[in-house]
């Protein structure tokens, strides 16, 4: 694309794009299909006006608004996309999130491991049968619960690591 | 008569666009030529609305796309062009067969049957 593309249809489609949440080079290519199209537009209003001004204002009315159609854009976006776009794209703030959720994480899973381990050291509880399947099933969880709060922990700091080298 | 707006044809845009497909591939220009055409210049579609239906159709499979080889006069913009795949052909069938109960459904009440 270069760069004879009237200011007012380029800042146009870059309100378009810009918000639907998907990776650079997705929105890139819906803004030269978009561009293509408008600018199509624009020529044959040129074409019928006889005024670049005028010939912007039409092709963008006849176009539509840009809020309607973000909207629309952004709702052809799929789930797993989206879900890229916030960890790859919003990298800058998502790894505070992962970071501060891993922590929790982690607190709450030894929150249930350390109990579970006192319960077995135990010899009084350990005998009955019902508070060893307890103390398993908290101790599994516990564990799960601690990995998980370790691997967001790691993931945003790789984030973090990521964000600072880019 | 009077001319059909864009919130009218909720619902109905997809399938019309798989049946402008039907004559054969096209890029948005071209497809929104037809429609209007198809239409006796009835149609009154804001025009960026067929990208949505176009990328919501292709995720489904609907429909397949290809960029042109070369840019064409568009500021150097190239364009993508769309053609139907077998699932649409399906889903094109399926729409007509939806169209053709609602309207025999609606005119009954209203009574002006189609």
């Amino acid at each position: 694309m270069n760069d004879i593309v009237p200011d007012p249809l380029r800042a146009y489609l870059d309100r378009l794009v810009a918000a639907v949440p998907t990776g650079r080079a997705r929105q890139q290519e819906m803004r030269e299909e978009l561009q293509a199209h408008l600018h199509a537009l624009y020529e044959k209003e040129l074409l019928r006006l006889h005024d670049e001004r005028a010939a912007i204002m039409s092709a963008i009315q006849q176009f539509g608004a840009s809020d309607d159609l973000t909207s629309e854009l952004q709702a052809t976006v799929p789930f797993w996309e989206r879900l890229k776009f916030l960890v790859q794209e919003k990298g800058t703030i998502m790894w505070r999130w992962l970071l501060l959720v891993g922590c929790v994480a982690i607190l709450v899973g030894l929150g249930f491991v350390f109990p579970a381990i006192a319960k077995f050291n135990n010899p009084e509880l350990a005998v009955r049968s019902e508070s060893v399947g307890l103390s398993i099933a908290l101790l599994v969880l516990g564990i799960a619960v601690t990995l998980g709060g370790l691997g967001s922990c790691v993931w945003g700091t790789m984030l973090k690591l990521r964000t600072k080298s880019s | 008569m009077e001319p059909i707006h864009g919130d009218q044809l909720r619902g109905h845009l997809e399938t019309m666009v798989l049946s402008t497909l039907e004559h054969g591939e096209a890029h948005g220009l071209e497809i929104l030529r037809r429609l209007d055409e198809a239409g006796c210049g009835l149609l009154r579609l804001k025009e960026g609305s067929l990208y949505p239906a176009l990328y919501r159709l292709e995720a489904a499979g609907e429909v397949a796309a290809v960029w042109e080889d070369e840019p064409h006069g568009r500021r150097g913009a190239r364009r993508r062009i769309y053609r139907l795949t077998a699932k649409g052909k399906r889903k094109l069938g399926e729409g007509r067969a939806h169209w053709q109960q609602f309207v025999r459904v609606l005119g009954g009440i209203l009574g002006a049957p189609a």
